[in-house]
């Protein structure tokens, strides 16, 4: 184990240009010199980037460093996955990088494999093959973990205007993960169903975010049998129901026989209004049934 | 489709179990299939996995039966069918297929303990002697696919030749019945013809015959003394498809009515790990939603009329013929029959539970 100066370390050691996110290292413990050596090859420094920045902030002039026999880049980038320690939470940005870094004539093996997913995965290069073809706003969705891999490739025939257009209105209208989700695919499916082209699928999406609720929007477009079931049964709650304090229930998704009503009351009065309404609402059975 | 040129470019391995290298069957394969390897094995997880797929062909002898009753779906109507799982897999490639979400990486298995399901079967027919066995090797596999080549059903059907409540079913796209035509005593056998409109049958069911081919085999079935069923399952919606079905259906009139035994109706329906395989099939771009059972079907007010459409043609043509639907909520046989199963004179039979 060697010291070399902060100087030096900053000088001359190239960042292997991979990580976002580094485990911040303890400002007291590098003080107090308990830190693991920072590994270097060549002309990189493989690890300890958080250590080298707190040294300089604690005016600490020298670090110990152990310089590693490896020569090939894949050696560097394990030994640097082994060093970050945090299999499975590498954003896909990151990957790539990875991918990057390695160049053509070197790859990522299945060692590699589980040091950055905690798993084997033989489908690994699969998906990055996929995620490098995604489109340039779908890439920064999922890269920036806005968007899950699985519906991105479900996803990833769309245009980039398209996903241009959602990324501006997601952060505006402050879609959640979930929502994001359920916007996307049912607008793939709406698209793929409709043979829709590029310039209309981008207009549609774009009308539809500008929506109060851009989420019931999409269902009304994607499912509208079962839209027009809901639309119905609230016409006949809001005509027949509204305000008495009378809940009336279809089965989950119209798929059953019987609906149900719930109601309570505090006095007389309240009851005979609900028993009122209720016998109302028995003219209107033909109507409810026919939605089931 | 020629049965034996499909085997021979089908096929790329035979795997079999030591104790069945001598069996006829395996035999027979092994004289038309000459040109491929035939490789012994103490299980099939010795299949190594490159082999695991649906072009290695694999013979097995499980040590129980491998007869049961078809599972079912949670809060659904059930037939009351039994199954024999004598062939497992199939190779005609149905986009639809449940099984694509969980036999694509096994070989077609060819279970040769046909004398333990036969022997078991026989002993329920005794015990029901006032209930039908419906039964057939249609749950897991094409049962007519291979057949041809194997030579397994007419077991079968000779050993329920004289048994009055069995009904054994030999459900198939395919029009390979030539082999079993001269079977002298037919028993109650059936023939049981998956059905779909042509322009279904050529995209989604890529290695069946056509339809016409299937009518035309149902007619020489019944014509050589066997049964007849008819399944229209999965039935999809598709701009055109009451013209589509209609024209089926208005095909089948060259049956007599007095061989049809039984027709089904299913709409398609799908489990999400099915959806992950097919995820781009134009049908899945139609309304569908969640059932008791978990699994995915058009809405019920759409199913309801899919149904009583079809019911009404099929009627036109077969005005007595059992019709029933496969998996169906209460909910439906109440709205498409105005009963349930076990309340309607000629299906009551057919759903009465057998005591196994």
């Amino acid at each position: 184990m060697n010291k070399w100066t902060i100087n030096k370390l900053d000088s001359l050691l190239k960042d292997l240009g991979i990580f976002d996110r580094r485990k911040p290292a303890d400002p007291e413990l590098v003080t107090l010199g308990i830190y693991p050596p920072l590994p270097v090859a060549g002309n990189y420094l493989i690890h300890g980037f958080s250590i080298l920045e707190n040294a300089r902030k604690a005016n600490i002039d020298r670090l110990n460093i152990v310089e590693v026999p490896v020569k090939t880049k894949k050696e560097m980038l394990s030994l640097c996955l082994k060093y970050e320690s945090n299999p499975g939470k590498y954003s896909w940005i990151e990957i790539e990088k990875m991918v990057s870094f390695l160049g053509k004539d070197e790859s990522i093996d299945d060692k590699m494999i589980c040091l950055i997913s905690g798993h084997e995965d033989s489908l690994f290069h699969k998906k990055i093959k996929d995620y490098r073809g995604f489109p340039a706003s779908l890439k920064k969705l999922v890269g920036e973990n806005l968007l899950d891999f699985k519906t991105a490739r479900k996803v990833s025939h769309l245009p980039d205007e398209f996903f241009h257009i959602f990324n501006q209105y997601k952060k505006k209208i402050k879609l959640t993960f979930s929502e994001g989700k359920i916007f996307l695919v049912a607008m793939n499916e709406i698209i793929r169903r409709d043979n829709v082209g590029v310039p209309e699928a981008v207009r549609i999406c774009e009308n539809l975010l500008s929506k109060k609720n851009p989420i019931d929007a999409v269902k009304n477009i994607r499912y509208p049998q079962l839209s027009g079931l809901y639309r119905k049964l609230k016409t006949i709650k809001d005509e027949n129901i509204k305000g008495s304090g009378i809940q009336l229930c279809e089965p989950p998704f119209f798929e059953g026989n019987s609906f149900e009503i719930r109601f309570s009351f505090r006095t007389k009065k309240q009851f005979k209004k609900q028993v009122k309404v209720l016998e109302n609402l028995t003219k209107k059975t033909d109507e409810l049934f026919a939605l089931l | 489709m020629n049965s034996l040129h499909f085997y021979k470019n089908h096929f790329t391995k035979i795997y079999v179990l030591p104790e069945l290298a001598s069996h006829p069957a395996v035999q027979r394969v092994r004289s038309v299939l000459n040109h491929i390897p035939c490789i012994i094995v103490g299980s099939k997880e010795d299949i190594p996995g490159k082999d695991q797929h649906l072009q290695t062909l694999f013979f097995n002898y499980p040590k129980a039966a491998v007869v049961g009753r078809c599972p079912g779906s949670r809060g659904h109507i059930c037939c009351n069918y039994l199954t024999i799982d004598l062939y497992v897999g199939c190779t005609i490639g149905c986009t639809y297929c449940i099984m694509k979400s969980y036999l694509n990486f096994s070989p077609v298995t060819v279970n040769l303990n046909y004398e333990k399901s036969i022997k078991i079967l026989l002993k329920w027919a005794e015990k029901n002697p006032n209930s039908y066995l419906r039964v057939g090797t249609g749950e897991v596999g094409d049962s007519l696919l291979y057949d041809p080549l194997l030579r397994l059903s007419e077991h079968f059907i000779h050993a329920f030749a004289e048994v009055k409540n069995i009904y054994f079913e030999l459900k198939t796209k395919t029009d390979f019945i030539d082999h079993l035509l001269d079977i002298k005593n037919k028993g109650n056998t059936v023939f049981g013809f998956s059905l779909n409109p042509p322009t279904i049958a050529q995209t989604e069911e890529p290695k069946a015959v056509s339809l016409d081919k299937r009518i035309a085999a149902a007619k020489k079935a019944a014509q050589a003394g066997f049964n007849i069923a008819f399944h229209f399952d999965p039935v999809f919606r598709f701009p055109g498809w009451k013209k589509a079905y209609s024209e089926v259906i208005n095909k089948l009139s060259s049956i007599p009515k007095e061989k049809i035994l039984w027709i089904s109706l299913g709409t398609f329906r799908y489990t999400l790990k099915l959806r992950e395989k097919i995820d781009s099939r134009w049908f899945l771009y139609e309304e569908y939603i969640p059932c008791k059972d978990k699994k995915y079907r058009y809405i019920q007010k759409v199913r309801k009329d899919m149904y009583k459409f079809m019911l009404f043609r099929i009627r036109n043509i077969y005005p007595d013929a059992p019709v029933y639907m496969c998996m169906e909520s209460p909910a439906m046989w109440q709205q498409v029959f105005g009963k349930k199963p076990k309340k309607i004179d000629n299906l009551c039979i057919i759903f009465k539970t057998v005591k196994i």
